[in-house]
C-alpha cells in the first residue's frame, strides 16, 4: 500500500470511528445550544453579523479549547493502550502518517461540531436580524455573512491549532487517564500562560508596540483574537487596524499546529520503540 | 487519452478548494463594496431643520438635500443642507458611532433648471432626483439661502453648474474641496453657554414692561364709575386707577394704558372674554377677572390661509381672561384668574409680552378647561405664576425665544406644552401632577433650553424633541417616564430623576445627544431604551447598579437596559448573575459597535457617587413632601 493510500485508510477509519461515537453528537447539541444560549443573550444577534461575532468572540476563547479537550485528549493514547499502535507497525505505518490521520480525523469532529454550531447561529442571525423599527429606510453597512464565515474560519483554524497541542500532550504520558490531565494542562499552559507571558512583558514594558503584535500571533487565543479585531470586526472603521498581524497570526496558528504534531511524531516514535 | 483526472485527485483537490482557497477567498472579498441605493428622502431619518421651518420652505427643491448611508449604522440618516451634513460627517462622535459614510447622496438641480428668487431662495422647474455627492460638483457663494443658511446647490452636470454660477455669481467647487471645509456643528452646549444671556435679556425685558406701571394716574375708578368709560377716557400713557370692588365686564382697552386695581374684581357675563386688549403697551395689574366665556373656539374666526391656520382657529380663538391681539409688549402682572372654563391669558399676534403672578385656576376635570397662558405668534416673559387645573399651564405656538421660568402648575394635563417654538427657555417651574408631561415640546423645534425645573408625579417628566437642546439641572420623581431624550444632537445634564418606573428613556434612533453627569437614584429601571442603536451615556452615577458583595463598586461599564445589569440595584441575586464570566465575557465588548446594536444604553464609565449633591437632596424632599417641601424661586428682580 502506498502511504497515501495507508493516510486515507486511516483517516477513513478516524471518521467511521466518530461518526459511531455518540458522545460527539452529544457534544455537538451541547455546544450548539450553547451558542444559541448565547448568541440570544447576547443580544447582538437582533441587529447583525458583527455584533453578534462581538457578543460570542470572548466565550469562543474558552468554549473552543474545552471541545479541543473533550474531542482529542483520549484520541492517540487510547490506541497506545489497545496496542494497536504496535499492530499498526506491522503494516509499516509511519508514525507521521498515523499522527497525521489521527488528527486529520479529529480536526473534522471539532471542525463539524464548533462549524456545525456557528452555522446555525449564522442562520439564526440570517432570519432574526432586523431593525428595530420600519418607520424609517435602513440597510446594513458593512455587516455581512462573509465577515460572519471569516470568523468562523479564523475559529476553526484556532481550535485546530487547539487539538494539535491536545494531541501531542496526551502522547507524552502513560495511560488514558492522564491524557486527561495532561491535555487539559497543555490547554491551561496555552489558553492562560502564555497570555499571561503577554501580560507580564506588557507590564514590564518589554515589549514595543512591533512586537507586541507579532508576540500576539504566536499565542494561540491572543492570535485568534487579533485576528477577529483585524479580519471581522475591525472592518467597521476603516483605518482602526493594528490590532494584530494577520499573517503573523495565521503563521502562528499553523505553527503551533504543525509544531505539535511534529512532536507528536517524535514522542510517538520514540514511545513505539 | 482521458483527460478526466483521477478520482483519488478530484478528491484532493476538492477538499483542497474547500479547505483552503474558499476560506482564503472570505479575507479577499471586499465587504463594502456594494453601495446601496438612495431613499425617498422621507423614509430617512431626517436632521437639520425645525418642523416649523420645514413646512414654511414647502417646497422639496427648497432646501437642497442630502441622504448618509453609514457603515455601522442601519437607519439612512437625511440632512437639510449641505453644510448641516457635512459638519455632522466630519464630526469625530458621529464617526464613532456610525463610522464613516459608505456612500453620500445628493439633491441634483441638473436639468431642474434652478434660479435664486430675490428673497435667496432656490426655485426649480422640476423636482431634483439624487446623484452621488462624490461625483457632483457644487455651487457656492450664489446667494441662495435655506431656513438654515448659506445654500450649496448640488449639480451632477458641470456645465450646468457653470450656468448656474454664471447666473448667480458663485463658484464651481468638487465634493473633495468642499469636505475639506469646517463647517459648524452647532450643539446643545452651544445652548448652554445662551442660557445667562437668555436669563439676563428676560430681566432687562420684564424690568422695561415693568416701568408701564409708573405712569402718571390719569383717573380713580370707584364702583359706582363705568370701567369702560374711564379707560376710553384716559389719556394715552397714563394710569387708570380701580378702587377695590366688583366691576362688570367685558371692557375693551384699545389704547396704550395701565390698569391697576389690586382688590377690584372684574365680572364677566361668561359670555366672551372678559378684557380684550388690542393695543401696544398696555398694563393690566392687580385685578382679579371672573365670568370668564367657554369657548376654547371661535366658528367665526378667519385666519388665513397659512399652514397652520387650523391651528390658530383651534387653539388661538378661544375665550380668556385676558386676550391680547395684535398687541406688543402689553404687561399682565399680578393677576388673579380663579375660575375659568377657557383660557386664562390669551396672546395672539402680540409679541413682547409680559405675563407674571398670575394665579388661574380651571375646572376640575381638565377637558373641561383650556390653557392658563396661551402665546401664539407672541415670544412672552411667563414667570412666577401658578396654574392649576388647566388643560396646558402653558402653551406655545410659533413663539421662538419665549421665556417661562418659576412657575408653578398643578393638575393640569401638560404643565408646559411647546409646539412650533424654537429657542424657547423654560427655567426653574415646579410642577406636580400633571396628567400627560410635566414640560412637553412636540414639532422638533432647535435649541431649547430646559433647566432647572422640578417636576413630580406625571406620566413623561420632561419630553424632549427637536435637536440642539439643552436639559440641565431637572430634577423629576414619582413618574412613570423622568425625562425622554428624544431631542438629537443635544446636551442632558446634571438632572437628577429618582423613584420613577424609568428615569430616563431614548426616544430617538438618532444617537447623536450627550448624556452625562446626571444622577439616576431609585428608579424601578434607571433607564430604557426604544428602538434605535445602542447609546453609549458616558459619567452617570446610577445608584446602586454596580455595588458588590464586598460594598465597593465595581469598576466596569453598565448597561441600565440589560436584564442582568439593570435590575441590580433591585435585585441581589442579579448580582450574583452579573459576576458570572460568561455575562461578562459576552458583555465585555458590547460597545464595539453602537450602530449595529439595538435598543440598548452603555455608560462606559459609570460614576460611583452622585454628582449634583443639592438637586438630590432637593428631588428627596419632593419626593417625599410634594411641591410644598421646595419653595418657588422668585424672578430676579425680587420684588
Amino acid at each position: 500500500m502506498s502511504s497515501l493510500a495507508i493516510i486515507s485508510t486511516l483517516i477513513r477509519r478516524e471518521l467511521r470511528t466518530a461518526a459511531r461515537t455518540r458522545g460527539y453528537y452529544l457534544l455537538g447539541i451541547v455546544v450548539a445550544g450553547t451558542l444559541l444560549g448565547l448568541t440570544v443573550s447576547g443580544g447582538g444577534a437582533a441587529t447583525g453579523y458583527i455584533p453578534t461575532v462581538v457578543d460570542l468572540l470572548l466565550p469562543l476563547e474558552v468554549l473552543v479549547p474545552a471541545v479541543a479537550v473533550a474531542i482529542g485528549y483520549r484520541a492517540i493514547p487510547s490506541d497506545l493502550g489497545r496496542g494497536e499502535v504496535a499492530m499498526l507497525n506491522t503494516y509499516a505505518v509511519s508514525p507521521s502518517a498515523y499522527v497525521g490521520a489521527v488528527y486529520l480525523g479529529r480536526a473534522a469532529v471539532l471542525s463539524a461540531i464548533v462549524g456545525g454550531a456557528l452555522f446555525v447561529v449564522g442562520l439564526v442571525v440570517a432570519v432574526a436580524a432586523a431593525p428595530d423599527t420600519g418607520v424609517f429606510a435602513t440597510h446594513s453597512g458593512v455587516d455581512s455573512p462573509i465577515l460572519f464565515a471569516r470568523f468562523l474560519v479564523v475559529t476553526l483554524l484556532f481550535g485546530n491549532a487547539v487539538v494539535a497541542v491536545v494531541l501531542v500532550a496526551s502522547i507524552a504520558v502513560a495511560s488514558t487517564r492522564t491524557a486527561i490531565v495532561a491535555a487539559i494542562g497543555a490547554v491551561l499552559v496555552v489558553v492562560v500562560g502564555g497570555e499571561a507571558a503577554i501580560l507580564l512583558g506588557v507590564l514590564d514594558g518589554v515589549f514595543s508596540e512591533a512586537t507586541l503584535r507579532l508576540v500576539l500571533g504566536f499565542i494561540p487565543n491572543s492570535a485568534y483574537r487579533g485576528l477577529v479585531f483585524e479580519t471581522v470586526v475591525g472592518v467597521l472603521s476603516p483605518g482602526a487596524s493594528g490590532y494584530a498581524s494577520p499573517l503573523v497570526s495565521v503563521a502562528g496558528l499553523l505553527l503551533w499546529t504543525g509544531g505539535s504534531l511534529g512532536a507528536a511524531v517524535g514522542l510517538l516514535r520514540w514511545r513505539i520503540e | 487519452m482521458d483527460w478526466r483526472l483521477p478520482r483519488r485527485w478530484q478528491v484532493g483537490l476538492m477538499l483542497f478548494v474547500l479547505v483552503v482557497v474558499i476560506p482564503a477567498a472570505l479575507f479577499g472579498i471586499p465587504v463594502d463594496s456594494a453601495a446601496p441605493e438612495p431613499v425617498p428622502f422621507e423614509d430617512t431619518r431626517a436632521i437639520g431643520v425645525a418642523s416649523a421651518e420645514e413646512v414654511a420652505a414647502d417646497d422639496t427643491a427648497a432646501i437642497p438635500r442630502v441622504q448618509v448611508f453609514y457603515s455601522q449604522y442601519q437607519y439612512v440618516i437625511g440632512y437639510y443642507g449641505l453644510p448641516t451634513a457635512l459638519a455632522a460627517i466630519t464630526e469625530p462622535a458621529t464617526r464613532q458611532q456610525y463610522g464613516h459614510p459608505l456612500v453620500t447622496y445628493v439633491t441634483d438641480y441638473s436639468s431642474t433648471t434652478p434660479s435664486v428668487g430675490d428673497d435667496g431662495r432656490i426655485d426649480t422647474e422640476r423636482y431634483p432626483a439624487w446623484t452621488a455627492a462624490s461625483d457632483a460638483v457644487f455651487v457656492v457663494d450664489s446667494g441662495a439661502t435655506t431656513p438654515v443658511g448659506e445654500a450649496i446647490v448640488p449639480f451632477s452636470d458641470r456645465d450646468d453648474a457653470t450656468a448656474f454660477a454664471d447666473d448667480t455669481g458663485g463658484r464651481v467647487v468638487s465634493w473633495t474641496t468642499l469636505s475639506e471645509q469646517s463647517f459648524e456643528a452647532d450643539d446643545g452646549a452651544v445652548v448652554r453657554d445662551r442660557v445667562s444671556e437668555q436669563r439676563a435679556d428676560a430681566d432687562a425685558w420684564v424690568a422695561n414692561r415693568t416701568e408701564l406701571l409708573d405712569r402718571e394716574r390719569s383717573v380713580i375708578v370707584g364702583s359706582d364709575d363705568d370701567l369702560q368709560t374711564a379707560i376710553d377716557d384716559a389719556p394715552n400713557g397714563t394710569t387708570v386707577a380701580v378702587a377695590p370692588g366688583q366691576y362688570p365686564g367685558s371692557i375693551e382697552i384699545d389704547h396704550p394704558i395701565t390698569l391697576r386695581g389690586p382688590g377690584a374684581t372684574i365680572a364677566g357675563d361668561g359670555e366672551g372674554s372678559v378684557i380684550s386688549v388690542t393695543a401696544d403697551r398696555v398694563a393690566i395689574q392687580g385685578v382679579t377677572v371672573t365670568g370668564v366665556g367657554n369657548q376654547t373656539r371661535n366658528p367665526d374666526a378667519v385666519a388665513g390661509d397659512t399652514w397652520d391656520a387650523n391651528i390658530e382657529l383651534g387653539y388661538g380663538h378661544g375665550d380668556a381672561a385676558i386676550k391680547a391681539t395684535g398687541a406688543n409688549d402689553t404687561l399682565i402682572a399680578d393677576v388673579t384668574v380663579p375660575h375659568t372654563p377657557a383660557n386664562g391669558v390669551l396672546l395672539r399676534r402680540s409679541p413682547g409680552g409680559v405675563v407674571t403672578n398670575l394665579s388661574v385656576a380651571g375646572p376640575e376635570d381638565w377637558h373641561d378647561g383650556f390653557m392658563g397662558v396661551i402665546a401664539m405668534y407672541s415670544p412672552t416673559v411667563i414667570e412666577d405664576s401658578a396654574v392649576t387645573d388647566g388643560r396646558d399651564g402653558v402653551y406655545l405656538h410659533r413663539s421662538d425665544g419665549t421665556v417661562i421660568r418659576n412657575n408653578t402648575f398643578r393638575e393640569n394635563r401638560y404643565g408646559v406644552h411647546l409646539m412650533y417654538s424654537s429657542e424657547t427657555l423654560v427655567a426653574n417651574n415646579r410642577m406636580a401632577g400633571q396628567e400627560y408631561g410635566g414640560i412637553t415640546v412636540m414639532t422638533d423645534p432647535t435649541r431649547t433650553a430646559i433647566v432647572g425645573n422640578l417636576v413630580r408625579n406625571t406620566a413623561t417628566g420632561i419630553s424632549t424633541s427637536g435637536s440642539n437642546a439643552y436639559i440641565a439641572h431637572n430634577g423629576v420623581t414619582d413618574s412613570r417616564i423622568g425625562i425622554t431624550t428624544t431631542a438629537i444632537n443635544s446636551l442632558y445634564e446634571h438632572n437628577v430623576v429618582r423613584h420613577n418606573n424609568q428615569g430616563m428613556r431614548t426616544g430617538s434612533v438618532v444617537a447623536t445627544s450627550k448624556v452625562t453627569g446626571n444622577d439616576f437614584i431609585a428608579n424601578d429601571r434607571h433607564a430604557g431604551a426604544s428602538a434605535g442603536p445602542l447609546r453609549v451615556w458616558r459619567g452617570n452615577h446610577w445608584e446602586d447598579a454596580l455595588a458588590t458583595p464586598s460594598g465597593r463598586t465595581a469598576e466596569r461599564a453598565y448597561m441600565p437596559t440589560d436584564p442582568v445589569d439593570g435590575q441590580r440595584h433591585r435585585s441581589m441575586a442579579r448580582r450574583t448573575v452579573a459576576a458570572s464570566p460568561v455575562y461578562q465575557g459576552l458583555r465585555e465588548l458590547t460597545g464595539a459597535s453602537p450602530g449595529l446594536r439595538s435598543g440598548s444604553i452603555l455608560d462606559p464609565d459609570p460614576v460611583e457617587a452622585s454628582q449634583n449633591q443639592d438637586l438630590v437632596e432637593t428631588t428627596e424632599t419632593l419626593h417625599t413632601d410634594g411641591l410644598a417641601g421646595v419653595p418657588a424661586t422668585p424672578s430676579p428682580p425680587d420684588r
